[in-house]
């Protein structure tokens, strides 16, 4: 760990930055315990959780440091966390973003200081979800003084190629934009998985972050699922029987949709299920 | 220099009439900004640049806002205006006596049951004061509204940045003499129209919501409790229904007074 000295600062000693870690849960407490105990068990620095818990019966704000109430979408509670966070914080203070779903399976004090010895910011690219090219905060790692300065924004809104060809924006989008607009680099932190349940979730990144993905939705499909969709057949070349064939091309994805829905419930409960037994087997599927 | 920030969605309906408005009132130089999803790219050019984006409103305006701060000058003028609000007179000297007094000026809808953030209907600010409070229009950040419960919008991360930096704003508040509606058609400072959920239709806000009629209270006894709700949720659906269809007429009327030119629709506002 880097020691920093901060003059004037409260301590007025040689003091530990401190990690910051924001996470927000919504809905369902079903991953708290899950995120905490691994936070726990891996992060070998003093940290702190921040978080709100939409939804959330009040009683599991116990296992953070601070609760905020927040409404919303995901990327505005982020982004008013880190503010909250910035105002306190000093600039060598780490601010770790990390999806309610995720949590590390190893110390990631090692690729986060490689990360950022290299680069201002450290974050997870789904690379495999249509070539993604933007930060997710499933897992992202920076000090409290760039997002301060850049300033990091986790709003979508610029564009990049999607799946089925048209342009799509993401959660992060902005902090993409952000990064090249200031020419800042940033380490990508991509899938590590060995063996692959599914295309999108279920993911390990650097070896160090398991994310489960969509742990706060059930069911629904992202451009990674998409892609792999059906081709519709081809149109034919009387006119009368092309509405049969737009009828037939639905029917075929709206099937494809619904089995794909049903295998990524069953999946995700199953791994949840073993996840909450405790111990490591459950990592076994994957690597 | 002023920068016009406006997001335009689905419907090209308020891009001719927002143009026109600010042709004919605006008295500095200006440039807008833009993006136009869902519509037909010709009518980019009714702008000075236009951004391909995705996403929510608050998203979108950030992102306008940070292409902006990359070019312009810090004392160079950032106004966000929504795509169904134009000036109807000179902002200037509003924005100008307003930016005397603080670093940014903003409609505040205290109408919407006590709206207590910068709304992005209108907003004026420096580039450089954007830069440095960070601006953020995403909801997150709750307060208390009237009637005590807590409640988030587009602006509140703003309004919280506001709060810790400690920046003062001037509010601009609804100036409608007349009221069609409580929160929609509203005129502000004097200055500026906002039609209000102009890409939404049929859309109700909390402003209308607290005037749905209030459920029956439950009866002692148990076996009709269930038939009360049921009556209750179908008093409630029907005004609520009753209620989207006067504004769509009036939303209708009032945009087709307005498309017509001239100022007499004014006249049922002010």
């Amino acid at each position: 760990m880097v020691i920093v000295y901060h003059p004037g600062s409260s301590c007025e000693q040689i003091c530990d930055p401190v990690l910051y870690i924001v996470t927000v849960h919504f809905g369902s407490p079903r991953w708290i315990e899950i995120q905490a105990k691994y936070l726990r068990e891996h992060i070998s620095v003093p940290y702190q959780t921040w978080t709100s818990l939409e939804r959330i019966d009040p009683s599991y704000g116990a296992h953070f440091d601070r609760v905020f109430e927040q409404y919303g979408h995901h990327p505005g509670k982020l982004n008013h966390l880190a503010m909250e966070i910035s105002h306190e914080a000093s600039d060598d203070d780490l601010l770790m973003f990390l999806d309610g779903d995720a949590f590390p399976i190893a110390d990631p004090m090692p690729l986060i200081e490689e990360g950022l010895s290299r680069a201002p910011l450290v974050a997870v690219r789904r690379a495999e979800n249509v070539d993604q090219p933007q930060p997710h905060p499933c897992f992202c790692v920076t000090t409290v003084g760039t997002w301060r300065t850049l300033p990091g924004d986790w709003s979508g809104g610029p564009t990049w190629p999607g799946a089925q060809g048209g342009r799509v924006t993401d959660v992060g989008g902005s902090l993409l934009r952000k990064l090249e607009l200031t020419e800042t680099p940033w380490v990508q932190v991509l899938r590590s998985n060995r063996k692959d349940l599914d295309s999108l979730y279920f993911g390990i990144y650097g070896d160090v972050v398991y994310h489960h993905g969509a742990g706060f939705r059930t069911g629904e499909l992202s451009g990674a699922h998409s892609d792999t969709a059906p081709e519709p057949m081809p149109v034919p070349r009387a006119p009368w029987l092309r509405p049969i064939y737009r009828l037939m091309n639905r029917r075929r994805w709206k099937a494809w949709e619904s089995a794909i829905q049903k295998r990524h419930i069953e999946q995700s409960k199953q791994i949840f299920d073993k996840i909450q037994r405790g111990g490591s087997d459950w990592l076994a599927d994957f690597t | 220099m002023l920068y016009v920030v406006t997001v335009h969605y689905r419907s090209p309906r308020w891009i001719e009439i927002q143009t026109r408005h600010l042709r004919e009132h605006i008295s500095v130089p200006y440039q807008t900004w833009t993006s136009l999803e869902r519509i037909d790219p010709s009518y980019g050019a009714h702008f000075d640049r236009v951004f391909e984006q995705r996403g929510r409103h608050p998203g979108k305006l950030n992102h306008l806002a940070m292409e902006i701060s990359h070019e312009a000058s810090d004392d160079d003028l950032l106004m966000f205006l929504d795509g169904d609000a134009f000036p109807i007179a000179d902002p200037m000297p509003l924005i100008e006596e307003g930016l005397s007094r603080a670093p940014l000026v903003a409609v505040r809808r205290a109408e919407n049951v006590g709206d207590m953030q910068p709304h992005p209907c209108f907003c004026v600010t420096s580039v450089g004061t954007w830069r440095s409070l960070p601006g953020d229009w995403s909801a997150g950040y709750t307060w208390t509204g009237e009637g005590g419960t807590r409640m988030s919008d587009v602006g509140g991360n703003l309004l919280r940045a506001l709060e810790l930096t400690g920046t003062p704003w001037v509010e601009v508040l609804r100036s409608n003499a007349k009221n069609p509606d409580p929160l929609f058609f509203g005129v502000y400072g004097g200055t500026i129209y906002h039609h209000g959920a102009g890409f939404r239709a049929g859309e109700l806000s909390r402003a209308h919501l607290r005037r749905a009629p209030a459920p029956f209270s439950p009866p002692r006894a148990a076996m009709l409790r269930p038939l009360v709700r049921r009556v209750s949720w179908r008093r409630r659906n029907a005004w609520v229904r009753r209620t989207q269809r006067r504004y769509l007429e009036q939303s209708k009327l009032i945009y087709e007074q307005i498309r017509r030119g001239g100022r007499e629709w004014l006249a049922e506002l002010t």
